[in-house]
């Protein structure tokens, strides 16, 4: 079937209409009076039987211009066909966000799928490729349609794409996708919403499925424990240009506390919050509103919070000192100074006694023979430690040995003032630091130091860094030592086992509900909700295609012009044309 | 500029009268001697000259002719056809006709042909004088000259102004005027479209006489057939004339009448300056 290169050329086809009209006018009889039809007997009256009303005289000549409009309109048009008989590469980048449900059962999705599998049905594709346009670009999969059944395979690996992400960065799946096809590969960009601009790139086209639509979501909700009692804050937004109104249903799982129902009314684009305090440990709590176009985010569970405060051992004889580090311990939520089975040792001696075999240490040394450094600063930004930190005009007083054991995070110079030495997983930081000689503990960097070393000792602690999450962001899950596996059940899924790394399990929350996992004989539960504003905003959504792959340079060699067919074709018909008048004459 | 009637080179029939014609007649002035041919009139044969050569001889005098024009107008309604000029070169030309025989001391009637030949009231005064000049006849003209046949002035000049577009034998109606007439003298007046048939298309063709209507379809055939057909029929009136020994003359109203340039009248000797 061919392509238009100039598809606004076939309104010329218009020209065709108004040739039938001029013909229509041109068989319309003028009335002449005449001195006598004497010398008209010859002529042959053109009715005999005296009809009324008259069909159009389409004569030879008619039929002629009218094929010559057509031929000339199809020139223009730039009719282009392919080349030959294999297919183009082709990308399907698919917006893997849950937006994309919105409008259900007639969805964005289900009109994408229909629209995919009629043009892989129309056109041939070679490879065909798959990708998932979520947090980062995922290949679904790849297909080669030679195989004959490249329609079926893409129905098969389409039905894995759930779109349930909080976000589709479309633009990186586009770079992606262009990456991994190359320059000739075509582009198709499935989602539900209007490019930002006209596509630049005449190998990408872009299909919107959406349709503007009023959505109340919960947009925001956090479960915290705080000084003892549970804080459950409920972000609900009426995401339209009307005032709408529905049910909040708030209940906990095990029925405890009842059931509340409440009618929530709301202005045009209005966010109401909601703050629930709960007992310490109460079962997970679910928030429901009345149905709407889209569900995913009309529902939210909230499971306790665990809370993981990491015991620090203060072990410090400067009293200046010891009032630094704990002024910025008490401003971390979770650390809690203690003596007994500390995770975490800070002190100013240089060499102590035998720590237990878990606790980090974090050695804090003032040195007789030391400098005040204004920089330059190296910082080695992929440790933990060094997030956040900024010592642009810190005055940092440390020893002057350039020899120092550990691997350097922070360097003035050639001098190492922070180095990290580890053991069997467990840390042991050292801190150059004159206090009297610096200016760092009286800058932010330093609470960030003490806060970024209780954080990472806290990711280590057995048990979860967070028990509610948003969809997409990622579950950790901190193991016991040995461990090198955990079991995770999702909601609506199998069972899977999935490998530990560095006693950190981690993985990608991609289903709404509660999960399980089990790491040896410990279960913990987590609970994931669809909390994106963006994506639950379905006023900006649009129906639309956008971009034509046959003006595309570089896929020009794919098809071949045609326009010099029909043009000549044109030329042919009007020397008929031509004749056949100049004969008339 | 003054135009009187010019003396037709052809007459139909020796005639007496006060002005002499360019033929030889029956005046008392000798013009020349021939030999007798059949028909002519055997009162002319000088009995003298066969005496002397034992030859029938005819002596021929000049023609003296008595003045007096009939001039007869097409009454038919295509003399007044609709956006032509044909009703103004008509009615000017026989104006023109009337005042130039005066000028030439001519005696003249004019008459409407319709029905019946019939005469045009105060059709012997001037032009200006002339009432009841109305061009609104549907028939034949033929058959109305032939129902009564009009009672023109012997040897007179006759003079008929028509399109001429009737279906029918034109030598019946020039042995009508011819009759005792001394010249013919038949004026064509045809209207530009008459001559250049209409645009090209489908037109509705309708007749001024008899209103019938005729759908055709006007393409370049259809001119050159009209054209022939037009060309034919002139043909037709102007051998019928020729044999009569009448001038025909076509005149193209619109340009007449646009500048009244009677140069063609002129050179036919029908008027003289």
């Amino acid at each position: 079937m061919p392509v238009f290169t100039f598809p606004l050329a076939l309104l010329g086809l218009l020209a065709a209409p108004a040739l039938i009209y001029i013909y229509w006018l041109r068989s319309q009889a003028r009335k002449r009076k005449v001195s006598s039809l004497l010398l008209w007997l010859e002529e042959k009256e053109m009715w005999e039987g005296g009809r009324s009303i008259h069909r159009l005289q389409t004569p030879l000549l008619f039929f002629l211009e009218l094929l010559t409009i057509l031929l000339l309109v199809i020139g223009a048009a730039g009719p282009m066909i392919k080349a030959g008989e294999g297919g183009s590469p082709l990308a399907i980048v698919l917006d893997d966000s849950y937006s994309m449900h919105g409008g259900s059962p007639e969805s964005a999705r289900i009109l994408a799928l229909q629209a995919i599998v009629k043009e892989l049905r129309a056109y041939r594709y070679e490879p065909l490729r798959l990708i998932l346009a979520g947090e980062s670009p995922q290949v679904l999969g790849e297909i080669s349609t030679s195989e004959g059944a490249g329609t079926d395979q893409a129905v098969n690996l389409l039905n894995a794409w759930k779109c349930a992400m909080p976000v589709a960065k479309l633009e990186e799946a586009i770079s992606f996708a262009f990456e991994l096809g190359g320059e000739r590969t075509r582009v198709l960009v499935i989602t539900d919403h209007a490019p930002s601009e006209e596509p630049g790139d005449s190998r990408l086209q872009w299909w919107s499925f959406g349709s503007p639509r009023s959505n109340m979501a919960i947009v925001n909700a956090t479960r915290n424990s705080v000084d003892l009692e549970d804080r459950v804050l409920l972000e609900i937004a009426n995401l339209s240009e009307t005032a709408n109104s529905t049910t909040l249903t708030i209940e906990d799982d095990n029925q405890i506390s009842g059931k509340t129902q409440d009618t929530l009314s709301l202005g045009a684009y209005e966010t109401r919050r909601i703050i629930l305090t709960l007992k310490p440990g109460a079962p997970p709590l679910r928030a429901r509103l009345g149905g709407d176009m889209l569900s995913i985010d009309d529902q939210v569970v909230l499971v306790p919070a665990e809370h993981r405060a990491v015991r620090v051992d203060l072990r410090i004889g400067n009293n200046e000192l010891r009032q630094l580090v704990d002024k910025s311990l008490q401003s971390t939520l979770n650390a809690n100074t203690t003596v007994a089975d500390p995770e975490l040792i800070i002190t100013d001696e240089s060499e102590s006694r035998a720590e237990l075999s878990t606790s980090w240490v974090l050695r804090i040394i003032s040195e007789k023979d030391a400098a005040s450094y204004l920089g330059p600063f190296v910082v080695d930004r992929a440790h933990r430690m060094s997030e956040g930190l900024s010592l642009g005009g810190v005055v940092w007083g440390s020893g002057k040995s350039q020899a120092f054991p550990g691997s350097p995070i922070i360097m003035a110079g050639n001098i190492p003032l922070l180095t990290d030495i580890e053991r069997a997983g467990r840390h042991e930081l050292r801190l150059r630091l004159r206090p009297d000689l610096s200016t760092l503990q009286e800058t932010p960097n330093w609470p960030i130091l003490i806060s970024n070393l209780v954080n990472w000792r806290a990711r280590t602690t057995p048990g979860l860094l967070q028990s509610n999450v948003r969809l997409g962001s990622d579950v950790t899950l901190a193991v016991e030592s040995g461990i090198d596996q955990v079991e995770i059940t999702e909601p609506q899924s199998n069972t899977r086992k999935l490998p530990v790394s560095d006693g950190i399990f981690t993985v990608k929350a991609e289903s709404v509900g509660v999960s399980h996992l089990k790491a040896g004989e410990n279960r913990y539960s987590f609970a994931v909700n669809a909390l994106a504003r963006e994506e639950s905003d379905l006023t900006r959504a649009a129906y639309g295609r956008w971009g034509n792959w046959v003006k595309s340079a570089d896929l020009q060699w794919e098809y071949r012009n045609m326009s010099w067919a029909p043009l000549l074709l044109a030329m042919i018909v009007l020397a008929i044309h031509g004749w056949l008048t100049s004969r008339n004459k | 500029m003054r135009y009187s009637l010019g003396t037709p080179r052809s007459t139909t029939a020796a005639a007496s009268g006060l002005q002499l014609g360019q033929r030889a007649g029956s005046s008392l002035e000798f013009r020349e001697h021939r030999d007798y041919q059949a028909g002519d009139d055997l009162r002319r044969i000088d009995w003298n000259a066969y005496a002397r050569s034992d030859k029938l001889t005819i002596k021929l005098f000049r023609d003296e002719i008595s003045p007096h024009l009939d001039l007869v107008l097409d009454g038919s309604r295509s003399m007044a056809l609709e956006e032509s000029g044909k009703l103004r070169a008509t009615t000017g030309l026989a104006a023109v006709l009337a005042i130039a025989a005066e000028n030439a001391g001519y005696t003249h009637k004019s008459w409407l042909l319709r029905d019946w030949c019939e005469p045009i009231a105060n059709g012997s005064n001037r032009p200006s004088l002339w009432d009841n000049l109305e061009f609104d006849y549907r028939g034949n003209p033929v058959e109305g000259l032939a129902r009564v046949p009009p009672k023109f002035r012997r040897q007179g000049m006759r003079a008929l102004i028509s399109d001429l577009l009737w279906l029918g034998e034109p030598s019946r109606v020039i042995q009508q005027l011819a009759q005792g007439a001394s010249s013919i003298l038949v004026v064509q007046v045809l209207a530009a479209a008459d001559v250049d048939p209409p645009e090209r298309g489908r037109v509705r063709l309708v007749d001024s006489e008899t209103a019938e209507e005729r759908e055709v379809l006007i393409d370049d055939r259809a001119i050159r057939r009209y054209r022939d057909a037009l060309a034919r029929h002139q043909q037709n009136w102007l051998r019928a004339c020729r044999q009569a020994g009448a001038v025909q003359i076509e005149i193209v109203s619109e340009k007449i009448v646009s500048d009244w340039d009677l140069v063609e009248l002129v050179k036919f000797g029908i008027l003289k300056i």
